[in-house]
C-alpha cells in the first residue's frame, strides 16, 4: 500500500490548513444529511469494523499478558512495553530497520533522480526507456525477492560473475556482515522506477526560461543543476524520504523471501518481530505493544516531514518576498 | 529543460553517445536479473545452471521446466484465487473511495468530524498494528478457511476494502472539481445516486483510474495478511504459491524459476493495459506541486 502515502502526504496540507473547500457551502444544499448516511453508512460500519475496534483492541492487548494462558490473559499495565526496552531481539529489530533506512533513502533520493534527469531529456526511445525502468515497480514484492535470491545465492550469478573476473565468492545472503546490504539493494532496485517517476513529474514542469536565462549568464550544465534544478526538487525530495522511510519500516515480504529473517536475526526488522511474537510464539500483549511503537515511530516520520515542508515552504515564501 | 547553447558536430555527437550509454545502463539494470531468471527457466536438465562465467543464452533451450511446474502447481487455482480477492477487494475499496470521498469533499452532514478522524486515524495506524486483533475478529465471526472458500475470501478483502488513501485521495480531486455541473443535474431533477453516477464519476475518470491500478497491484502482490490466513495449499493465492514452491523444491531452480516467470504474466499484461496511465506522472505521484 506503498503507493497511497502519497495521496495521504499531500492531503494532509488540506486537512488540517484548508478543512472546508470553497465549494461546500453551495453544495450542502443539493443533499441532505440522511441521503448522505444512506451511502456512507456501510462503508463507515467496514472502516469501523477493520480499522477501529482492531486499533482499539490492540491497545486493551498490549496490556495484558497472554504468555501463561493463551484465553486467560493477565491485566500487566505497562509492563509490555517496559520489557520490549530491555528485549536484545526487539532492539535488534530496531537498530537493523535503522541500518536499512540508512542504505535505503539515501540511494532511493539520488539515483532515481540521476534516471530522471537522463529520461526527462526528448528524445526517440524515451517512453521506452521509462517503461523499462519502471518495470520492477510492477512486480510484486515476493516475486522480486525470488529474482535476487537466485541472483544474490552463493552459487548464483553475481558469484559467477565475480569469480569471472577472478575475484572471491561472497555469501551475500548468509554472512551477517553482507546481509543487510544485499536486501538493501534488492529493496532500492525495485523502487528505483518509482521514485524515478516523482522526479520525472516535478522535472516536466520546471519553466525553461530560467535554464536559457542561466546559459546566457555562461552558467556550466553542472551549475544549472546546482543552483537551479536541486532547489526546486526539494519538495520531492522531502517527500521522497518520507515515502522510503515509511515503505522501510513496514519491510517485511522481501524479506521473509530473501532470508526468513536469518542467518540468526542478523536480517528482522520491526515487522518481522511483530509477526513473530504474535504468530509465533502467540504473545499477543508484547506484539501488540511493539504494534503501538511502531505506529508511534511511523506518526514520528509524517510529523517529521510536515515540519520539514514547512520550514521548507516558508523559506521560499521569506525569499520572494525578500526579492520584493 | 531545453538548453538553447549551440554544440559543435562533435560535442552533439558526444552527448548522443552518453546519452545512449545511460538509456543502457538503466534498461539493463531493470532487465538483466529477470532475464537471468528466464534463462534459468529455459534450461534443461542437461544443462549446469552454474558455470564461470555465467551462460546467458540456454545450450538448448526447453520448455520442460514450465511443463513440470505447471503439472505440479495448481497456478490456475491460485491466480484464480489472487484475482477473485483482487477484483473484490479493488471493487469495494473504489467504490467506497467515490461515495466517502465526494461525500466528504463536497457537503456538509451530521458526523462529518467523526467521519474526517476516523479516515485520518485510519492512515495514521498501519495495517501491522491492528492485523492481530483483526485476525481474532475474523476467526469469531467464522471468516476463516476452515468455513470454506467464500468466507476466506471475504476475511482476505476485509481489510482492504475501504482504506482512507484511496478516500483522501478523490475528496482532493473533488475540491478542483467545479460544482456547477453538479448543481444544473439536480435542478434537472436528478437522484443523488443518478448525480454520482452520471456526473461525478465521468468527471473523476482519471483519479478513479488511479484507485483501481494501485488498489489492485497492491493487493495482487498482498502477502502478510494472506499469510497469516491461509494454510492449506488449495487456497493459496500467488505470491503464497511462489513461496510455497520455493520451500518444495529448493533444490530445483530451474522449476522454481519456471514458476516464477508463470506468475509475473498476468502483471505484464496488466502493466502493457495501463502502461500509458502509469507513466503518467500525475497519476504515479498523484502530487500536484
Amino acid at each position: 500500500m506503498k503507493e497511497y502515502h502519497l495521496f495521504y502526504l499531500e492531503s494532509l496540507t488540506l486537512l488540517f490548513i484548508a478543512p472546508a473547500t470553497a465549494n461546500t457551502a453551495k453544495a450542502s444544499t443539493l443533499a441532505s444529511s440522511k441521503t448522505i448516511w444512506s451511502l456512507l453508512g456501510l462503508p463507515t460500519l467496514v472502516l469501523v469494523l477493520v480499522f477501529l475496534i482492531p486499533a482499539l483492541a490492540s491497545f486493551v492487548f498490549s496490556l495484558f499478558t497472554f504468555e501463561n494462558d493463551l484465553y486467560h490473559p493477565v491485566f500487566v499495565g505497562l509492563a509490555n512495553y517496559q520489557a520490549l526496552f530491555q528485549n536484545g531481539a526487539f532492539l535488534k529489530c530496531l537498530l537493523q530497520t535503522f541500518l536499512l533506512g540508512l542504505v535505503i533513502i539515501p540511494s532511493v533520493m539520488i539515483l532515481p533522480l540521476g534516471m530522471a534527469s537522463v529520461v526527462v531529456q526528448p528524445f526517440k526511445g524515451s517512453t521506452f526507456v521509462r517503461l523499462f525502468a519502471y518495470s520492477p515497480v510492477m512486480i510484486s514484492m515476493v516475486v522480486s525477492a525470488t529474482i535476487w535470491k537466485w541472483v544474490l545465492q552463493e552459487d548464483g550469478l553475481l558469484n559467477g560473475l565475480i569469480q569471472a573476473f577472478g575475484g572471491k565468492p561472497v555469501a551475500w545472503l548468509t554472512d551477517p556482515n553482507f546481509v543487510l546490504g544485499s536486501i538493501a539493494c534488492v529493496i532500492v532496485w525495485k523502487a528505483l522506477g518509482y521514485y524515478m517517476m516523482m522526479y520525472v513529474g516535478r522535472l516536466q514542469t520546471l519553466s525553461p526560461d530560467w535554464y536559457e536565462a542561466a546559459s546566457i549568464e555562461g552558467a556550466t550544465a553542472w551549475q544549472q543543476f546546482w543552483h537551479i534544478t536541486l532547489p526546486q526538487l526539494r519538495p520531492t525530495m522531502v517527500l521522497v524520504a518520507t515515502v522510503s522511510s515509511l515503505a522501510t519500516l513496514k519491510l517485511f515480504s522481501e524479506i521473509y523471501v530473501l532470508t526468513k529473517g536469518g542467518p540468526l536475526h542478523n536480517s528482522e526488522t520491526l515487522v518481522f518481530f511483530i509477526y513473530d511474537q504474535a504468530f509465533g510464539w502467540l504473545n499477543l500483549g508484547t506484539a501488540c505493544a511493539a504494534g503501538l511503537l511502531f505506529a508511534g515511530l511511523i506518526i514520528g516520520v509524517m510529523v517529521v516531514q510536515e515540519t520539514v515542508k514547512y520550514q521548507l515552504s516558508r523559506n521560499d515564501f521569506k525569499q520572494t518576498s525578500g526579492g520584493n | 529543460m531545453q538548453t538553447t547553447i549551440v554544440l559543435t558536430p562533435r560535442q552533439q555527437l558526444f552527448r548522443k553517445v552518453w546519452l545512449a550509454f545511460w538509456c543502457l545502463v538503466l534498461v539493463s539494470q531493470a532487465v538483466a536479473p529477470v532475464a537471468w531468471l528466464l534463462s534459468t527457466a529455459l534450461k534443461s536438465n542437461q544443462e549446469a545452471l552454474i558455470s564461470i562465467p555465467p551462460q546467458w543464452i540456454p545450450q538448448q533451450p526447453t520448455l520442460e521446466n514450465f511443463q513440470a511446474v505447471w503439472d505440479k502447481i495448481p497456478f490456475l487455482a491460485f491466480g484464480l484465487n489472487s484475482l477473485i480477492v483482487a477484483i473484490i477487494s479493488t471493487s469495494l475499496n473504489v467504490t467506497s473511495a467515490l461515495l466517502m470521498g465526494y461525500c466528504l469533499g463536497r457537503y456538509n452532514f451530521v458526523g462529518k468530524p467523526w467521519l474526517n478522524a476516523l479516515v485520518l486515524a485510519s492512515m495514521f495506524v498501519p495495517f501491522q498494528v491492528t492485523m492481530i486483533p483483526l485476525y481474532l475478529l475474523c476467526l469469531q465471526l467464522g471468516l476463516s478457511e476452515a468455513n470454506g472458500i467464500i468466507p476466506l475470501y471475504i476475511a482476505l478483502a476485509l481489510p482492504f476494502c475501504v482504506s482512507g488513501f484511496g478516500i483522501i485521495y478523490v475528496k482532493n480531486a473533488v475540491a478542483s472539481l467545479p460544482v456547477a455541473l453538479e448543481e444544473s443535474a439536480i435542478l434537472e431533477g436528478a437522484s443523488f445516486l443518478q448525480l454520482i453516477w452520471h456526473v461525478v464519476m465521468p468527471a473523476l475518470k482519471p483519479t478513479l483510474i488511479t484507485c483501481v491500478i494501485f488498489s489492485f497491484l497492491a493487493q495482487w502482490g498482498e502477502f502478510l495478511w494472506p499469510s497469516v490466513l491461509i494454510n492449506s495449499p488449495e487456497h493459496m493465492t500467488i505470491p503464497l504459491g511462489l513461496v510455497q514452491l520455493q520451500s518444495q523444491f529448493s533444490m530445483n531452480w530451474r522449476w522454481v524459476a519456471a514458476g516464477t516467470i508463470i506468475s509475473l504474466i498476468p502483471s505484464f499484461v496488466f502493466f502493457a493495459f495501463m502502461q500509458k496511465a502509469l507513466l503518467n506522472p500525475d497519476s504515479v505521484g498523484g502530487v500536484k506541486e
